[in-house]
């Protein structure tokens, strides 16, 4: 109970302070990025005390590298999870697109140009053909992308004849797709950055993100208000799709090849990071600021677990719990009390 | 009178952050009563009936039951003492039988602790008789009518042998055929010596089954009176103080246009039936009927959410085919659901986005960004206009109160330039201050050239807003009166014909 010097000097001053005080806490308590933010923050200061490597230039630019595949999906997974839905193909259609681009790069002997473009272009329809069965079927997406997920990791097999596929990129492409710039800086965490960026912009910004919240909350009322409920969670579905063929893109591009059977388990990855970020399964809740930040929490405990040298068994566990306490935590303010 | 009371609330105080909930309130209900509770939204009925039920604890005061102090603290706790709430939303399990939810959780059993479905089963339908009332035990709970689940909820609470049944809203969502029976069924339960508290809105229902009534206003206790000894005009003061009675507004009817014209309007699969009618600019349109008449399905069917099999409807001479929503919305039709908690209101936005969602392309810059200048604009406009009671525009819609939240809905509508406005149960489940402020906008809009479509249970409130009334039943429309011959009694004639 002690009050600062400044509130005892000067009464009115320090009431409209209070004000000032009490505006900055309904703003946290509306925002639950803050909360996701103090988990990164506080798991961060962990690993910076227990190891010197981790908290270094270095290294964090190596964290961003790591986590720009899973997080450019993150982004548009934060909008299918809003509006209440689930993609579980997303690993499944990183691989087709990596797949598709390398052989018509290497097979066909394409320009790699049109190749990537190609490649987003296939993402986008094996999103559409998710969105259009779950919503136009009314099959519970969970079921229709556990589906495809299979059948798309079956294409990605088919197409490569199971065979990896390694790629001799041209430099002006690699240099926009998979290196190290200004200083390196990896590409991929620019590109996670700018889609950030913009998927920040689409959710919060526009009457399209507005519609996302609207469905996710109550997709009665929203078809009741006008709103075209199918249209917004088949357009979601094609950005999840589209981001996975970006991170395939990209991914081929660092990596300089592609294995048919990439990308297994990254869905669930993706899930968590999600999640882990304040979005909400039962719909209508979640920001892109919180997923952004939620795909960091999951690069940064895997890339610290590793810096102090836990075993390698133990990893997978750690993050569970992880996943789960932050999970807790973000949703405890929410529950209703007694 | 102490030996009398079956419970009895001292200096009961409970605060839930910045507000006072319930302040110091003092009544005792008597052993063998129906009692109402009655009071604004706010007033803190709900809070004091979970304090009762085990569900809140109370912050100050003293609960005593048969004259001893008790804490209860949990809601079994609360059946032990012989309690029961049967609350506005039922919780029955939809997907199991009427047997299986009045034995739930406490089954009856027979050899190897096997459930005896048989002997639940014949009980169910002992205890149905006993209120009155024939049911088939194997019946899915999910496909009865909200009347017989509050018969089922009611029929559980006689199988702990409750001695206290707590009834938040019953008739809410009743016909008034179904609030006749229930008030039977209650009638017997207390020929049998169960007391009952019961809460409600509406005062006419309140006068009729009620021995004695207390008041609660802003969580304080107003007075205890017996029922005999009072009057609507009476309860009404003691709710909201002092307040004017609505008055009727005079406005003209332009005869003369006629903005929608529906013409052998049929869906089968909502059992609508060649309806017939056309709406006057200026008009008040009463739609009455029982439930199940097919009022709020006429409603979805003109705004497009379920389309019509065959029919036309015209508006402003135009004919249409309404497919969608936004359809009907582009032609200047509006929908206020009558199911504000499910299909009206967005939980997880704040005021400015639950007004907004049927115009929000056109808040927009370049068709895509939200101009939240005009959103501001627009949304405080409407806060101003309807006398909307919220810290501001952010505010999540949830923590207004329901009469705020609808005219937050009500806003959606107007922003959306309607030329009709199909208003369903808009006053169903406000306060007294509230309602009257509905009217008064409804009144409003009329004369500021929208034409209304308005569907009541509410007869007498229907009767006195409305220019004609249209009654319906069995899917199609049986006949219709100008407000002046109109009367409770020839329109429910109409509406009960086969």
């Amino acid at each position: 109970m002690s009050t600062t010097p400044k509130n005892n000097e000067n009464n009115s001053s320090g009431s409209r302070q209070q004000t000032t005080l009490q505006k900055l806490v309904t703003f946290a308590k509306g925002r639950r990025e803050l909360g996701v933010l103090g988990a990164l923050l506080l798991i961060g200061l962990f690993f910076s005390v227990m190891s010197d490597r981790f908290l270094t230039t270095p290294n964090m630019l190596n964290i961003m590298r790591q986590v720009s595949i899973n997080g450019l999906i993150i982004i548009a997974m934060t909008f299918v999870i809003i509006s209440k839905d689930i993609d579980l193909s997303v690993g499944a259609s990183y691989a087709v697109v990596g797949i598709v681009v390398a052989t018509l790069f290497t097979q066909y002997s394409m320009n790699i140009w049109l190749a990537s473009v190609l490649g987003l272009i296939t993402g986008g329809l094996l999103g559409l053909f998710n969105g259009v069965i779950a919503v136009k079927g009314q099959i519970p997406a969970f079921i229709v992308t556990l589906g495809t997920m299979m059948i798309y990791r079956g294409l990605a097999l088919v197409i490569s004849g199971g065979r990896p596929i390694s790629v001799r990129l041209p430099e002006a492409y690699f240099n926009v797709t998979g290196a190290r710039v200004f200083g390196n800086i990896p590409v991929p965490a620019l590109w996670f950055v700018g889609v950030a960026i913009f998927g920040a912009f689409l959710l919060h910004r526009t009457s399209y993100g507005y519609k996302v919240f609207a469905v996710g909350g109550n997709v009665e009322a929203a078809h009741l208000s006008g709103i075209n409920t199918d249209r917004v969670r088949i357009t979601n579905f094609i950005l999840t799709g589209m981001a996975a063929g970006l991170a395939g893109i990209i991914s081929v591009s660092y990596l300089t090849g592609i294995t048919p059977t990439a990308g297994q388990g990254m869905e669930l990855q993706v899930i968590a990071g999600t999640v882990v970020g304040g979005t909400s399964l039962f719909g209508g809740v979640g920001t892109i600021g919180g997923s952004f930040i939620g795909a960091m929490i999951m690069g940064v405990v895997r890339n610290g677990l590793v810096m102090i040298g836990t075993s390698a068994y133990l990893i997978e566990l750690i993050i569970g719990l992880v996943l789960i306490a932050a999970v807790f935590v973000s949703t405890y303010s929410y529950r209703e009390k007694r | 009178m102490a030996q009398d009371s079956l419970i009895r609330y001292e200096s009961i105080s409970k605060r839930f952050g910045g507000v006072q909930a319930l302040d110091d309130v003092s009544f005792a209900i008597r052993s063998g009563d129906i009692h109402g509770l009655i009071g604004e939204n706010g007033a803190g009925k709900s809070t004091l009936i979970k304090i009762t039920g085990g569900i809140y604890r109370k912050d100050k005061g003293q609960l005593y039951l048969d004259g001893k102090p008790v804490d209860i603290h949990s809601p079994a706790e609360a059946e032990n003492h012989g309690i029961t709430i049967v609350h506005q939303e039922i919780p029955l399990c939809n997907n199991l039988t009427v047997a299986q939810n009045v034995f739930l959780g406490k089954p009856l059993l027979k050899g190897l602790r096997q459930p005896d479905m048989k002997a639940m089963e014949q009980r169910t339908i002992e205890l149905f008789r006993q209120i009155g009332q024939t049911v088939n035990p194997k019946h899915p709970v999910g496909k009865l009518s909200v009347a017989m689940k509050q018969l089922t909820a009611i029929v559980q609470a006689l199988t702990t042998e409750s001695r206290f049944i707590i009834m938040d809203e019953p008739t809410a969502a009743l016909t008034p055929g179904e609030v006749e029976t229930l008030f039977e069924v209650l009638r017997k339960l207390q020929a049998e010596g169960t007391t009952i508290l019961i809460v409600s809105h509406i005062l006419s229902e309140m006068m009729q089954i009620t021995d004695r009534v207390t008041v609660l206003r802003n969580g304080k206790h107003v007075d205890t009176k017996d029922t005999a000894a009072t009057s609507i005009d009476d309860i009404v003061r003691m709710m909201v103080g002092n307040v004017p009675p609505p008055s009727r507004e005079v406005h003209e009817v332009r005869k003369d246009e006629v903005v929608l014209q529906v013409r052998d309007l049929t869906k089968k699969s909502l059992r609508l039936h060649d309806v017939n009618f056309s709406l006057h600019k200026q008009e008040i349109l009463g739609i009455a009927g029982i439930q199940g008449a097919g009022r709020t399905e006429l409603a979805t069917c003109i705004f497009g959410a379920y389309p019509a099999d065959s029919g036309t409807i015209e508006v402003e001479g135009v004919p249409h085919r309404i497919r969608s929503p936004r359809q009907a919305i582009e032609l200047g039709i509006g929908y206020l659901t009558e199911d504000r908690r499910n299909l009206g209101v967005f939980w997880e936005m704040n005021v400015w986005q639950n007004m907004s969602t049927a115009i929000i392309d056109r808040l927009t810059n370049l068709r895509m960004v939200l101009n939240h200048k005009e959103i501001k604009e627009l949304g405080q406009a409407s806060v101003d206009e309807l006398q909307i009671r919220t810290q501001g525009l952010e505010q999540k819609i949830r923590y207004l109160s329901g009469g705020n939240q609808q005219k937050v809905v009500l806003s959606r509508w107007l922003n959306s330039g309607p030329k009709v406005l199909l208003l369903d149960e808009p006053t169903r489940g406000v306060d007294v201050g509230a309602k009257a402020e509905i009217r008064r906008v409804i009144q409003e809009l009329v004369t500021q050239g929208l034409s209304l479509i308005v569907i009541s249970s509410d007869l007498e409130e229907l009767l006195a807003i409305s220019d004609r009334v249209m009654v319906m039943a069995n899917g199609t429309i049986q006949g219709e009166y100008l407000a002046h011959e109109a009367t409770t009694e020839k329109v429910m004639a109409l509406a009960t014909k086969k």
